[in-house]
């Protein structure tokens, strides 16, 4: 449980790494990414800005995260490392290879592909399990850190040394990911040894052996990463703080392009000094920088389109960037194939493949991106080291996973976005030109619109560099009328995904306890990148680098049949998209998690592209799948298998639900009620123990449900903890509703109603208590064993002092089975409700004394009443007077300090009493002969009345009252 | 009709010689008899709908109610199930009907109905019913006379019987049963087009009956309170003009609706007219108004003679009759633990359980009857021991404190007039009628 569930969560922290480091090697080493880059990253700061604003305290989160994450960064690398390994085994060779290069350049895009429904929920899950991981504390330190210095920097460029200090961090994670990536890819490890040599030869040859060595490696880079850091700061600082300041820089970029470069020299030429690796490092994270890059802009909103074209511009110009590495990317673009993957090329080849598997995943994963903004925003800091190590520790670690995930689809895709992000990044976007695109998007109504508009851009701009008018061209006269049509083109394909990715940013802004933002941005992202993924490649046909959408498409199918030859185990997930998790028998025992998750992930994110090009029949059929799959899914559903593998695939499935509600209508004819919804049930992947309970106004999202594991550990702990009520009730009622969410009814269901139930009438907490009979009377009723003869001696008193009508309670009587009749608690219920029924207050209250379990606490519902009624009785039927001791005693006055012994009871007993007598009208008078106070039975016969209740309080507990409650809140 | 035989009879054998690749005996037996089976239901069908239309062109509602009759042992049933699945266009025979009221697709539905009874599939039958009964509710608004009524009825009480039936089939199909709650929805209808004024209002409360039955079935009683609120606020109609079949049903339902309601005295008032009105022949119903009739006249003390008990097969009262009679509690307690299901099954635990304090109170009274015997002056007297000491006796042990309880409630609930004392542990009975009647009181509180 807790291992798959962990690496899921390295997976994403891991791909928050691989995009941090992009970033980061984007604003650091990246001269000639600079441009493009620093946009981006830029973007990605912004964004993750806003997200921190709304997520503010990351400390705290992390805090909760495991004690063993806290340890370092390297653990956390390691671990990521071990579940990649794992899932290494698992996946294809094509795969692992994948992951690598996404979690180098892709991160971000993983995130945000709606379409990649995974990836939405891992990049989620992801940023939540960052901040609940003991990583995340640690990470703690250096984001918070990086944020206050790429911030800070950005205004002034003053505290680099802290900036360093993130960096190195990065740089570790980096090189985890590098070794993971390594692992991973043991099948891959022929074209990476290729690669690597050149590109990572020093950084990553440490690395690629184990993930241990990583670590070494990982100092080294820190220790290096200082110099680079400062020198990324400078150039990245000034970039950032344009980007952040200007989502759409226009003016800044040209500035920032400049030094960029020369950044990038010296921070390359940092790294060679500090190691030889360092260097390699440097080159590798430019290209993986260009790519996380170009998916990020494709993915993310306006700013990251408008990055993109800078990008495109870029990166035709780029081709005389410093890296040789980014040219011979583009000449190899062009004929990214999924089959290249497996074959072991040359470096540049090697280059090549990763670039197309990241283009290919870039298309899909374009949406996710957004997600990342975080991410991105923590690359931008962590920016300074190689391409995988600059991400912050906690996003890195849990990333991994992700990155993995999407290793076959998303890396082909990828690597043709990033590769022509990465062509044009080098090169610089005249000021006009930005003008101009911002003048296009501000004709965008909605994010459709504007995704439409960007691809529009995109082409533009390519087209543009292509004949080399880019920069010759009058930008500021150049008509917009082309977008007008763009718009009324493209709207129509995205609508259903806008108004899905909508609904979803608006309900995740609501969620309080989630790193919002991002995910939703993520999607939209996605759905963005679906729909402007054929526009974009054509787009860059016209360069030398491009691939012709002919081509794509091809790359796409062979890709998928690829995809399903490795996923043949994880098949049916995958091909419903929306499909929830299947057993995973077939993943085997290891790292099976993290495994399946990159698969489904892939299969989701997979059908989310493609679903747009299917034909109707093509969807009912897979729809029809899909069910049957359901069923072994359900089946084995509630047996809790912990694992979180197709957690990620919430949103997609949600995406996928809603395209087609959406688009079913037009095509199909079919009803929304034709949807098969027990397909969106989600497996969450929050792993925070500890969530607040807020009602659900939408959709469930995975990434803040938790899974069952971690709801019974969530239960313990609210069984021991020791705060109040109010608390133990918020946190149960979010047990359940992750409980409900995930349609878990089993014996923990139970577990968890009897729980809340026996605390609720602990409490008084009336309301709650009858909820959670009610859940337990179905669950009792389909078979689930749990502590049945208890609760129903509950619901049987209940039902007596709630007054309900004889006949129900004559039913529920009926139906007690012989075997319940013997039990202790029925008989001790039907004897109160007979003593109730007869009002016998003497029988009733020497039940209430021996009331077994919680059953006292429901009789406290009566007890007044009962009093209420004997003294009613008495002082009708016994003359002259009644002692008050006796009454003490038959009135169950003296019961609470019974336990204290005989004087000190009767003593308490008899001063409530007298109070209780008093506050009822009754006549007390002083025996002086046997020095006792007698009830003087005729008078107060006439006098008795019953008090208004004064402490009255909803929930039924005046120890609960308000004020209670906004103290804690 | 000649000339359609023969035409039937070609169709017939172009179907055979197709069917059988050597055609050679089409004009054999098989075909022969599957013809003549055939032409024999077309003409059976043909009967059925003329004595349809017969019955609506002469406003026979009896004639009627029998032809539409689905479940009683001389239904047409039979006859229709297997004409339908014989003759051919069955269909077109059926809407002869429309020449004389719009009912032929109403008759469809109907006789497909009973084609479904007679093979046991009741879901299918009820879907095809209730059909049929709305159409034929329709049609049956727009009569101004009430002649149709009793059809009317056969339908509502045939939908609610199948109904059950068909619950029944969807529970063994693992199905959620929801057809009765439909057919009480049908009925609600029908009670709506009826309950106005007019002639049709004779026929409400027959339909108000089914309601009972199918709410109490379903276990929503509070939705016959509607129902009963229009038929006893509305003083345009005489509830004695209600044909008495009706009346005993309605008094027997509502009287168990106020024993729910632990309103024994309307309860005894309602039950009480339902066992006057009640055919004396009809012991099985007499039995079931007895068996609410007895608890509720004993809580309000009366007793019934063993040998009524005897006759109508109510023996799990007899021990708590003599129980009554004796002041044994154990008897009592005995009793009605024999009993419990059952007791509980039909509603009236609730109710033998107050018998307690009555008993009690016998107890009391036997006690004091023998003190008076032994010393008059002091009778009034009861001392708690005596009490404690004679429910050892019966094997009941119990402590003075609850023994003292029971008495206090004895003497609030004015089982008996008196007082208890605490301080010298002694019951004062009154001197005047210290155990009051409890007939015709409210003696539960």
């Amino acid at each position: 449980m807790d291992n798959s569930s962990y690496s899921n969560h390295q997976q994403q922290q891991f791909q928050h790494q691989v995009q941090e480091v992009s970033y980061a090697g984007h604003d650091n080493n990246v001269g000639s990414v600079s441009g493009s880059t620093s946009t981006s990253a830029a973007n990605g700061s912004y964004n993750y800005s806003q997200v921190f604003s709304a997520f503010p305290p990351s400390n705290n989160l992390y805090g909760y995260g495991p004690s063993n994450y806290q340890s370092s960064n390297y653990g956390y690398l390691q671990q990521g490392n071990d579940s990649y390994a794992q899932n290494t085994g698992i996946y294809p060779g094509s795969a692992a290879p994948y992951q690598s290069v996404s979690s180098f350049q892709n991160r971000s895009s993983y995130t945000e592909l709606a379409s990649y429904p995974g990836a939405s929920t891992y990049y989620n899950g992801g940023a939540y399990q960052a901040s609940t991981y003991p990583p995340a504390s640690v990470y703690s330190g250096p984001t918070g850190a990086w944020n206050n210095q790429s911030y800070n920097s950005y205004g002034s460029y003053p505290s680099y040394g802290g900036y360093s200090a993130p960096n190195s961090s990065s740089n570790l994670n980096a090189v985890s990911a590098q070794s993971q990536y390594q692992q991973e890819c043991q099948q891959w490890a022929d074209y990476y040894a290729s690669l690597e040599p050149k590109v990572q030869s020093a950084t990553v040859t440490s690395s690629a052996p184990g993930t241990e060595p990583d670590i070494p490696s990982a100092v080294s880079l820190c220790t290096s990463t200082p110099t680079y850091a400062s020198v990324v700061a400078q150039g990245t600082s000034n970039n950032f703080y344009s980007a952040v300041n200007q989502p759409p820089p226009p003016g800044t970029q040209p500035s920032w392009q400049v030094p960029a470069p020369s950044h990038f020299e010296t921070a390359s030429q940092h790294l060679s000094s500090t190691t030889g690796t360092i260097n390699n490092g440097s080159q590798w994270d430019t290209a993986l920088m260009q790519l996380p890059v170009n998916d990020s802009y494709g993915q993310s909103s306006e700013h990251f389109q408008q990055v993109q074209n800078n990008n495109s511009l870029q990166q035709e110009q780029q081709d005389p960037l410093p890296s040789s590495q980014q040219d011979t990317h583009v000449t190899h673009i062009p004929e990214p194939s999924p089959s290249d993957h497996q074959k072991p090329l040359k470096f540049h080849s090697s280059v090549q493949q990763f670039t197309s598997l990241e283009a290919s995943k870039q298309r899909m994963s374009k949406l996710q991106i957004p997600t990342n903004p975080r991410i991105t925003q923590n690359l931008g800091v962590v920016i300074s080291n190689g391409p995988k190590g600059a991400l912050p520790d906690s996003s890195k670690p849990q990333k991994p996973a992700y990155i993995s995930i999407r290793g076959k689809s998303s890396i082909n895709k990828v690597s043709s976005d990033d590769i022509a992000d990465a062509t044009l990044q080098p090169g610089m976007f005249p000021p006009s030109l930005r003008a101009y695109v911002e003048r296009a998007l501000a004709l965008c109504k909605d994010d459709a619109q504007k995704a439409v508009c960007q691809d529009y851009l995109k082409e533009i701009i390519t087209q543009a560099s292509c004949d080399g008018s880019l920069f010759s061209k009058d930008w500021d006269i150049e008509p917009l009328y082309a977008l007008s049509s763009m718009l009324a083109k493209g709207i129509s394909k995205q609508v259903a995904a806008s108004v899905k990715l909508d609904s979803v940013s608006t309900r995740r802004v609501k969620s309080r306890w989630e790193p919002v933002g991002e995910k939703l941005e993520d999607i939209k992202d996605s759905i963005d990148a679906d729909s402007s993924k054929t526009e974009v490649l054509e787009g860059s046909k016209g360069q030398e680098f491009a691939v012709s959408p002919k081509k794509w498409e091809k790359q796409e199918t062979t890709w998928i049949n690829q995809q399903q030859h490795h996923i043949t185990s994880t098949k049916p997930s995958k091909r419903g998209g929306q499909k929830i998790k299947k057993p995973d028998p077939g993943t085997g025992g290891v790292g099976t998690s993290s495994e399946s998750d990159t698969d489904l992930d892939q299969g989701g994110f997979h059908l989310g592209s493609l679903l747009t090009t299917e034909t109707p029949e093509e969807k009912r059929k897979r729809q029809t799948r899909t069910k049957r799959f359901e069923r072994s899914k359900e089946y084995s559903g509630p047996k809790g298998s912990t694992k979180p593998k197709l957690q990620g695939n919430a949103s997609s499935r949600r995406a996928s639900a809603i395209r087609l509600v959406m688009s079913v209508g037009d095509v199909n004819g079919q009803a929304v009620e034709d949807i098969n919804w027990d397909s969106l049930t989600i497996r969450g992947t929050c792993q925070e123990i500890e969530k607040r309970y807020l009602r659900l106004t939408s959709a469930p999202d995975p990434s803040t449900v938790r899974p069952e594991d971690v709801l019974r550990k969530a239960l313990a702990m609210v069984q021991s903890t020791p705060k109040n009520y109010l608390y133990k009730c918020e946190q149960l009622k979010s047990i359940r509703q992750d409980l409900t969410v995930q349609r878990i009814r089993n014996e923990f269901t139970v577990q968890v109603y009897e729980t809340h139930a026996r605390m609720a009438l602990e409490a008084g907490d009336l309301a709650e208590y009858n909820q959670c009979q009610a859940q337990l009377k179905g669950l009792y009723s389909e078979g689930i064993s749990g502590s049945y003869n208890e609760f129903t001696a509950y619901s049987l008193l209940y039902m007596v002092f709630q007054n309900v009508n004889n006949r129900d309670l004559l039913s529920s009587m009926a139906r007690l089975s012989h075997a319940a009749r013997q039990d202790e608690a029925v008989r001790h219920a039907l004897a109160v409700r007979s003593a109730v029924a007869t009002g016998n207050y003497t029988s009733f209250f020497r039940l209430y004394r021996t009331a077994p379990k919680m059953s006292s606490f429901l009789m406290d519902l009566h007890v007044e009443r009962m009093r209420f009624e004997a003294v009613k009785c008495m002082s009708r039927s016994y003359r002259p007077t009644l002692p008050l001791s006796f009454m003490a005693r038959t009135l169950g006055f003296s019961s609470l300090s019974l336990v204290n012994g005989l004087d000190e009871k009767e003593s308490d007993g008899l001063e409530d009493c007298e109070e209780w007598l008093k506050t009822h009208g009754a006549q007390v008078v002083y025996e002086s002969s046997t020095n006792e106070l007698m009830l003087e039975t005729k008078m107060s016969a006439a006098t008795l009345f019953m008090p208004e209740p004064e402490d009255v309080v909803p929930h039924g507990d005046a120890n609960l009252a308000v004020n209670d409650f906004l103290t804690r809140s | 009709m000649w000339a359609r035989e023969r035409e039937e009879r070609e169709r017939e054998m172009a179907l055979d010689r197709r069917d059988s690749v050597s055609s050679a005996p089409w004009r054999g037996n098989a075909a022969g008899s599957l013809f003549f089976a055939a032409a024999e239901a077309s003409r059976k069908l043909a009967e059925y709908v003329n004595s349809v239309i017969e019955a609506l062109s002469t406003q026979n509602g009896r004639t009627l109610a029998s032809l539409l009759a689905i479940s009683s042992p001389n239904s047409f049933c039979e006859l229709v199930a297997s004409a339908l699945e014989l003759a051919k266009e069955p269909i077109k025979i059926l809407k002869q009907v429309d020449k004389h009221a719009p009912l032929g697709d109403m008759l469809s539905n109907h006789t497909k109905c009973m084609h479904s009874y007679h093979q046991r599939r009741y879901v299918e039958a009820f879907n095809a019913l209730e059909k049929s009964a709305n159409m034929f509710l329709q049609e049956f608004r727009s009569w101004e006379s009430a002649w149709a009524m009793e059809a009317l009825h056969t339908i509502v009480y045939e939908l609610r019987t199948l109904a059950q039936m068909a619950d029944r089939e969807m529970v063994a199909n693992g199905k959620i049963p929801d057809k009765l709650k439909g057919a009480g929805s049908f009925l609600m209808k029908v009670f709506g087009a009826l309950a106005g004024k007019g002639p049709k209002r004779v026929g409400a409360l027959y339909v108000t009956c089914q309601l009972f039955k199918v709410y109490f079935k379903l276990g929503t009683v509070h939705l016959c309170r509607s129902v009963i609120r229009s038929i006893e606020t509305a003083r345009v109609f005489d509830f004695e003009e209600f044909p008495a079949r009706d009346r005993v049903t309605y008094m027997y339902y509502t009287g168990r609706l106020e024993v729910f309601n632990d309103n024994f005295m309307g309860a005894e008032k309602k039950l009480m007219y339902a066992l006057r009105h009640c055919h004396s022949s009809k012991r099985t119903n007499v039995r079931m108004i007895l068996k609410y009739l007895v608890p509720v006249k004993l809580s309000l003390g009366t007793l019934p003679k063993e040998w009524l008990l005897q006759k109508y097969n109510l023996r799990e009262y007899l021990n708590v009759v003599r129980a009554l009679r004796r002041g044994d509690i154990k008897l009592l307690r005995h009793a009605l633990h024999a009993n419990e299901d059952g007791f509980l099954r039909s509603g009236v635990y609730l109710v033998l359980e107050k018998l307690e304090q009555q008993v009690y109170r016998r107890l009391m009274k036997k006690i004091h009857i023998i003190q008076k015997l032994k010393d008059p002056a002091r009778a009034h007297q009861i001392k708690m021991e005596v009490i404690v000491k004679a429910l050892s006796w019966l094997d009941i042990s119990m402590d003075v404190e609850e023994v003292e309880c029971i008495m206090a409630i004895l003497i609030h609930k004015n089982y008996i007039k008196g007082y208890f004392s605490h301080k010298s542990k002694v019951v004062v009975l009154s001197k005047q009628d210290p155990f009051p009647k409890l007939n015709g009181r409210a003696n539960i509180l």
